[in-house]
């Protein structure tokens, strides 16, 4: 690993959870033990991007065990990490930059999808209908945004013209 | 012939194989998200190899099975699923402000006339998807002021 992702790595998580550095996989908390506290959805900075490449938020907040949902964050990063050194893929036909873009739209095509759904089915409690209203709304809205970007990357992936 | 001699022969090389295939990322129907649930489009467009990008979506449908299968065995959030829900979905819009911040910012460069005018509209993006994530944001934190 290079020093700049190790460096990286150790700035996200300055010390190894105790589930990592245990030899042997840890059991469950002892019965008498308060339930722990869940782990909660990060706040992301922007900038920070790079901390957060492999899994979903929404895939990520289900794991509400601390020591899973720390563990799992570590297996993102190091496979992020590993996949940036391995060289042995082809290349994208459309350039890696616009492959990135058209991955960006495919995720705003997911999160359009999932906020359609989570706000389809609003409940009686009234914070929750409004955050139900919230969210079909948003849902528009990045799809609009998802729309203006595959309309400039337009539809050519590369293939051969002839 | 003696049966050391056969086993010898090396066996017929298979048929040359066709160039490899970069695959491109999905055009995802926002219906169908649900086959999409783990792995960022971002993170997948690295494995540009069409059997290891397989054999990741692969993975990441069984992880996400099974996670529907057993999370109901650990804590459950504070503030309820749903709106816990909608901050992971600020939180991906947060990562993909960043990302195409940082794709698209004032650090890009390209000769080409097209990847400019795209990284014009990638930071336009940005800047309105961080809207957007400030907007559901406001929305989630009023449950903060709400007698519980």
């Amino acid at each position: 690993m290079s020093p700049q992702a190790q460096q990286r790595i150790s700035a996200a998580w300055p010390a190894p959870p105790p589930a990592v550095l245990a030899s042997a996989p840890p059991g469950p908390p002892p019965e008498d033990e308060p339930p722990p506290f869940p782990a909660i959805p990060p706040e992301i900075e922007p900038e920070r991007w790079e901390d957060f490449v492999a899994f979903r938020e929404t895939f990520l907040v289900h794991f509400t065990e601390p020591r899973d949902n720390v563990a799992l964050r570590g297996v993102g990063h190091l496979l992020y990490e590993m996949v940036l050194e391995y060289d042995h893929f082809p290349d994208q036909p459309e350039g890696l930059r616009r492959a990135e873009l058209r991955a960006a739209v495919a995720d705003l095509r997911h999160l359009e999808g999932y906020l359609t759904t989570a706000g389809g089915d609003p409940p009686d409690d009234p914070y929750e209908a409004a955050l139900c209203r919230t969210s079909v709304r948003m849902a528009g809205e990045v799809g609009k945004i998802a729309d203006t970007l595959e309309k400039t990357l337009g539809t050519w992936r590369g293939e051969d013209a002839s | 012939m003696h049966e050391l001699a056969r086993k010898s022969i090396p066996p017929t090389p298979p048929p040359s194989s066709p160039p490899d295939l970069a695959v491109s990322p999905p055009v995802i129907k926002p219906e169908r998200f649900e086959d999409f649930m783990t792995f960022r489009e971002v993170f997948i467009v690295h494995f540009p190899d069409a059997k290891a990008n397989a054999r990741l979506r692969g993975f990441g449908h069984l992880l996400f099975e099974m996670v529907l299968a057993t999370w109901g065995d650990w804590p459950s959030h504070r503030e309820g699923i749903f709106p816990a829900e909608l901050h992971a979905a600020v939180a991906d819009m947060r990562f993909l402000q960043g990302a195409m911040s940082s794709w698209c910012g004032p650090a890009f460069s390209s000769s080409s006339e097209y990847e400019t005018r795209l990284a014009g509209v990638g930071a336009d993006v940005a800047l309105a998807i961080g809207e957007l994530a400030d907007r559901l944001e406001v929305e989630l934190n009023s449950w903060l002021g709400r007698p519980s």
